[in-house]
């Protein structure tokens, strides 16, 4: 069972939250509060959280810092971001706090479904919103005297595991397309992960889009 | 004839005093109205202040309850609906109905609410929540804005706000009145001053005269809520095709 926490102080939609999810097959909502801070405590005693979903205005603490505080606590979880927000500057701050996945409030719920899967199977989600703006964002992100890679710093087998991990594929699907092992399929991901200094794959698929490393077409 | 000469000059002295009394009475009174007109000016500028501002606060908590609260209230009910139509044997037409009214309450909500406060304007200013804005309202008017900037983001808040308003005054006139199809608007900072251009390709109208009529209110509005941040809008000289304005802040930080 893939064990989701929510986090969100808006009760009745958390609530509605909580029993749309147990609805899908093989996720369980462990945890619920309307509180970051008692997360975080219990976070720290029981570590049996898969995916978190955050939203991002609350009071107290925002979904970002919260973000942040439970990627230092478990490593390990996957965060997505739930938020009522979606304009293209929530959606640099999501990429920044180390998020691995954003969704409005307003989405349907077998998006809401593959977000969660896509966590699970591939450690993140770039769901419709994520995918338009990341063309704005490299243009943000663009000037500055920053290190620039050479065109061969990825790979053509690392930009391959890009594009299918960005189509939603399994590390085992990805595996059998390419035939290679699955081990080696995460092995890619890990280097390509510690090789750019990202917190996590989605910062991959931002550095490798705004070197023109890739290209957004080949995303699709 | 000494007592003569006297009471002549006499005459004279008290003639300047009373003179000099009377002039010093007018002065006073004058100074005085002076200095109140003055003072209600000054107040009338408070008052225009204090009201503009209480307006935006009062719009932003509205926008952000119906943000908040309302769009999570119908969020909540579309997740409750698709729970229901996964358990049980539902109307599919009434569900797909049901479901379409809470999508439209939500939209509205969310048009509602922006239009009370858009929502870039707090957190990201002026530039981004114009540009937002013009791309929402844009394509369905079919009208073509460019902004061009030189970095304005660092604008006082509620000059920010007001500057909002009126540039979304001036774009809405385009939109309904104006038969454009091609609008610029430049903001430029200067050192101090903030200088705004805003032209469009459509029918000609001059603001001077249309402020004078008693239904301007729109105009009206663009031009309290420039004197409240200590600006000024002129019109180009007219031409045969379209319409240009310059607005112009001075002191922009101390506006």
């Amino acid at each position: 069972m893939l064990k989701v926490a929510l986090v969100d102080d808006h009760k009745l939609f958390r609530k509605s939250l909580a029993a749309l999810i147990g609805t899908f097959e093989g996720v369980e909502v462990v945890y619920e509060s309307d509180s970051g801070k008692d997360f975080l405590s219990h976070l720290k005693e029981n570590k049996n959280v898969d995916i978190a979903l955050l939203d991002i205005q609350m009071p107290e603490m925002d979904g970002y810092t919260l973000c942040g505080k439970v990627l230092k606590v478990h490593d390990s979880i996957k965060v997505l971001m739930i938020s009522q927000l979606s304009s293209k500057e929530t959606i640099r701050h999501v990429m920044q706090s180390g998020a691995h996945g954003f969704v409005t409030k307003n989405s349907e719920p077998e998006q809401l479904e593959l977000a969660i899967r896509n966590l699970d199977t591939s450690g993140f989600y770039l769901g419709p919103e994520l995918g338009s703006v990341l063309k704005d964002l490299m243009l943000y992100q663009q000037g500055g005297n920053e290190f620039q890679p050479d065109k061969d710093f990825l790979s053509d087998r690392e930009k391959e595991v890009i594009q299918l991990i960005c189509k939603g594929k399994s590390s085992a699907e990805i595996a059998e397309e390419l035939f290679i092992h699955q081990r080696t399929v995460e092995t890619h991901r890990q280097r390509m992960i510690t090789k750019v200094g990202a917190k996590n794959f989605i910062g991959v698929i931002v550095f490798a889009l705004k070197h023109n490393l890739l290209d957004v077409e080949d995303l699709s | 004839m000494g007592q003569g000469e006297e009471v002549v000059s006499l005459f004279y002295i008290g003639t300047a005093i009373m003179l000099f009394l009377a002039f010093g009475l007018m002065f006073i009174v004058v100074t005085y109205q002076r200095h109140f007109f003055r003072m209600k000016r000054k107040e009338a500028e408070n008052m225009l202040r204090v009201s503009l501002e209480s307006e935006k606060n009062e719009r932003a908590r509205i926008a952000a309850d119906l943000h908040d609260g309302v769009s999570g209230d119908l969020s909540a009910i579309k997740n409750y609906l698709s729970v229901l139509a996964k358990k049980e044997s539902v109307n599919q037409t009434i569900f797909d109905e049901i479901k379409e009214g809470v999508d439209a309450a939500l939209q509205n909500t969310r048009a509602v609410s922006h239009n009370l406060m858009p929502p870039l304007l707090e957190t990201e200013g002026l530039v981004p929540a114009l540009k937002n804005h013009l791309n929402n309202v844009g394509p369905k008017a079919q009208i073509e804005f460019e902004v061009i900037t030189n970095g304005v983001d660092q604008l006082p808040p509620l000059v920010a706000y007001q500057l909002f308003r009126v540039l979304q005054e001036l774009t809405t006139n385009m939109i309904k009145y104006g038969n454009v199809s091609k609008s610029e608007i430049n903001l430029l900072l200067e050192k101090d001053s903030l200088k705004i251009e805003i032209s469009d390709n459509g029918v000609p109208f001059n603001f001077k005269e249309n402020l004078a009529k008693p239904n301007a209110s729109g105009l009206k509005n663009i031009t309290s809520r420039l004197h409240a941040i200590g600006g000024t809008i002129v019109q180009n000289e007219e031409k045969p095709k379209g319409n240009q304005f310059t607005i112009t802040i001075k002191n922009i930080n101390h506006a």
